[in-house]
């Protein structure tokens, strides 16, 4: 410490005390002390702006200023510098406000002696000094805090994006598995067809034939033997529906398995409708069924096969009339649906099929009894039937199928809330220059 | 009315057996049946048919190239010739056949009534 220089302004306008501390401080022995005098705070203050001082001791009764007042503008010129407040003993109290204001210590002028004043500049220096380690280890701490702040909110950050990334990928994996679930139905679909279809050329051939001869040979036995023998005539009668029953499974299954090219041309669905409608009023009548159909004149002509949608119709309606034998309400919808709702009710299988620009509906419902919930996945499958004693093959859904798809057209087939059936029959409309 | 002549073509004997047995007794028709493919041609000539029904499979030769062999005849190029098959069904062809690709078909089974039709409409082309 005996090396160590230490600058001390001394603001104070009675010259007898600074002569005093002067005097007190040229005869220090561990540090050498050089002591700058200002009579008022203005001097005190254009020192503090030319030169380098370690320490102030600072009177509170100034000329040009008093009181904690004074304090604050040594401490707003100089911020790190350690102040001793100098102060009489009337004033002491005020002193100790000072202190609690910044001040590093207070000195009674009446008690001045050597040792006191030396421990006092040195305490305040250290004070400060150790003030200003504390304040640059806090400015240190927050520095740290705020990196630590910014590292935590990226990693925040990114592991938002990681929860997002997962979702998206979740998503994507469950469309993934939809899609593999729905291709698989078709591969099975499609191997079933496979199947049925060899089993259907082959079986019409072989079929149809002796077919073929049992239906001429009961119509020349119905015209040569008597008529008198009622029995005869039952058994024939039998044959010839056995017959017709029998050429009707076959033919189910050559429709099914039909790979004849479509006859393609832009029709408007309203009249195809309209012809099944036609040709089915009669059953309508007779089973008390009420017919309420509401077609859209707006909707697009689309690409079908008239004859082959005519008879998805004929079969869908059919299908209604059956499940209403003790009458009830039919009601036939025509409308379409265009932008993000077409894409919703017909989505795209895959990225290869076009995008849609609208969506033709054909909605037909009954108030029958409905399908039990647990047959509805199989509706579509060949040969399953609820009407096998009724004469039902169990193609007829299978066949609408097959036809919907050669058309890129999808059917739906839903329980209402309220009773009955709810069958959507999907036609998608591309964009110029899709398929 | 003179019988207009009738001429099947067909493999299964008892089926034309049964079809000839049928036609004949409306009186409206005569009828010759071949069961081999290949004679078809020549039966024709002696016969002269208004009217042929054609089998598709037979084992000798197929019924598309008999209705070739037939077409590229002068004497029956202008002869209404119908593929009486099981090939097609009756959904497809409807009750008294139908015209695919230029050639007209019947399904089997048929009926007298279904024939009588079918040649009915045919030869009033």
């Amino acid at each position: 410490m005996g090396e160590q220089k230490i600058k001390i302004l001394l603001i104070e306008d009675d010259a007898a005390v600074a002569q005093v501390i002067a005097a007190i401080f040229r005869k220090a022995t561990d540090f050498s002390v050089e002591v700058e005098f200002a009579g008022t705070l203005q001097q005190g203050e254009e020192c503090l702006r030319k030169k380098e001082v370690d320490a102030v001791f600072l009177d509170l009764t100034l000329p040009d200023s008093w009181g904690l007042e004074t304090v604050a503008k040594v401490q707003l010129l100089a911020p790190d510098l350690p102040i001793i407040v100098l102060t009489g003993i009337d004033d002491e109290a005020m002193a100790t406000n000072a202190v609690r204001a910044g001040a590093q210590d207070y000195i009674v002028k009446g008690h001045l002696d050597a040792g006191m004043l030396v421990r006092s500049v040195r305490y305040a220096i250290e004070r400060k000094h150790a003030e200003e380690a504390l304040r640059r280890a806090r400015d240190e701490l927050e520095v740290r805090v705020e990196e630590r702040t910014i590292e935590l909110r990226q990693a925040n950050e990114s592991l938002r994006e990681e929860v997002e990334e997962r979702k998206h990928a979740e998503q994507e994996l469950r469309i993934a598995h939809t899609k593999l679930k729905e291709t698989q139905a078709q591969l099975v679909q499609a191997a079933k067809m496979q199947v049925v279809g060899g089993l259907a050329s082959g079986v019409a051939h072989e079929v149809k034939n002796p077919l073929a001869i049992i239906l001429q040979g009961v119509e020349y036995l119905e015209k040569k033997i008597p008529r008198e023998e009622p029995n005869v005539t039952l058994t024939l009668g039998y044959i010839r529906n056995a017959v017709e029953r029998a050429d009707t499974i076959v033919r189910g299954l050559m429709d099914f398995a039909s790979i004849s090219q479509l006859n393609i041309s832009m029709q408007s669905l309203a009249p195809v409708l309209e012809k099944a409608l036609m040709l089915l009023k009669h059953q309508f009548d007779k089973q008390h069924i009420l017919l309420n159909k509401e077609i859209d004149g707006e909707i697009p002509e689309i690409a079908i096969d008239r004859n082959k949608i005519e008879q998805v119709f004929l079969n869908l309606l059919m299908n209604a009339t059956e499940a209403m034998a003790q009458g009830g309400n039919l009601s036939v919808k025509v409308f379409s649906l265009s932008g993000g709702k077409a894409r919703e009710l017909l989505p795209r299988r895959d990225n290869d099929e076009p995008d849609i620009n609208v969506c033709v509906v054909v909605e037909i419902e009954d108030s029958g009894p409905g399908i039990p919930a647990d047959m509805l996945d199989r509706i579509f499958d060949p040969f399953f039937t609820t009407k096998r004693t009724q004469g039902g093959t169990g193609l007829g859904l299978a066949i609408v199928r097959n036809i919907l798809e050669m058309h890129g057209a999808r059917i739906a087939v839903t329980l209402r809330n309220e009773g009955g059936t709810r069958v959507r029959v999907l036609f998608p409309v591309y964009k110029q220059g899709g398929a | 009315m003179e019988r207009k002549k009738v001429l099947i073509v067909d493999d299964e004997e008892q089926f034309t057996r049964m079809v000839k047995l049928n036609l004949e007794e409306t009186g409206d028709y005569s009828v010759t049946v071949e069961n081999k493919g290949r004679q078809a041609l020549s039966a024709a000539r002696s016969v002269k048919p208004d009217i042929i029904f054609l089998d598709i499979i037979m084992p000798d030769i197929d019924g598309p190239q008999v209705l070739k062999d037939f077409r590229d005849d002068p004497l029956f190029n202008k002869v209404p010739i119908v593929f009486l098959t099981a090939l097609v069904s009756q959904s497809e062809v409807g009750e008294r056949g139908a015209v695919i690709a230029g050639n007209a078909f019947l399904a089997k089974p048929v009926t007298t009534e279904q024939l009588v039709a079918c040649i009915r409409e045919n030869l009033r082309k």
